[in-house]
């Protein structure tokens, strides 16, 4: 049950602040290391459901991480699941990252707190996830 | 053990610890893949196992790592954007 929280903050409102956080094109222009680019993605985090990236490196390695956007509300938080996956697409250990915005003075402050989760947690995302996957089939259908 | 294949002892000498510790501490690292163990008469012989520091090294960029090069980037660009 590691914990982990960052803090950072920008001289820009929360509303922009938000728009960087949760925006594919934005998240593409910070998302992962520096030299890693991602050529594959599905990274909208301003909408529940699933996402995934594949970010790779100069020398041609791979990292896939996945997981499931579990809550958004604009212009505070918005909450995913994570996971590594292995050389053979195998995922790795489920824990949950949050983003969260608070106003300040100057702009805003960006808050990312990426926690492991228990089984509980775990089973109570993945029904979350799976809740809204199928209303989105039950839309479909409907 | 960079340099190639070490017996337990040499293992010891320096290290701080007990014998019976660093034997804990190799077997551990044996169970996880990381060195190789050979018995070589009354010796134990150890080794690294470089395909298994290397599935580590591969798939797993930490936490905090991630999370503060990606603040980095971020704050580049949003600095970038608001010069505009």
């Amino acid at each position: 049950m590691t914990d982990l929280r960052l803090e950072r903050e920008f001289p820009v409102g929360p509303d922009k602040l938000y728009a960087w956080v949760t925006n594919t094109k934005k998240l593409l222009k910070w998302w992962g290391p520096e030299g890693m680019h991602v050529p594959v993605h599905d990274l909208d985090f301003s909408r529940l459901g699933p996402w995934y990236s594949i970010m790779e490196n100069s020398e041609g390695q791979q990292y896939k991480v996945s997981g499931h956007v579990t809550h958004v509300d604009a212009p505070k938080s918005v909450g995913f699941t994570w996971g590594w996956h292995d050389d053979d697409d195998a995922r790795g250990a489920e824990s949950h990252v949050t983003f969260t915005i608070v106003a300040t003075a100057s702009g805003a402050r960006l808050l990312i707190d990426h926690r492991e989760l228990g089984d509980d947690e775990i089973s109570a995302n993945h029904e979350s996830g799976w809740t809204s996957s199928l209303r989105k089939l039950s839309a479909q259908l409907n | 053990m960079s340099q190639g294949e070490l017996p337990a002892g040499d293992l010891i000498h320096g290290r701080g610890m007990s014998g019976a510790a660093i034997s804990r501490h190799l077997k551990v690292l044996r169970q996880a893949g990381l060195i190789k163990q050979r018995v070589n008469g009354p010796q134990r012989l150890y080794s690294i196992q470089p395909d298994g520091l290397r599935a580590i090294a591969d798939w797993t960029i930490s936490k905090r790592e991630f999370w503060e090069t990606s603040l980095d980037r971020l704050e580049a660009a949003i600095l970038e954007d608001e010069e505009q």
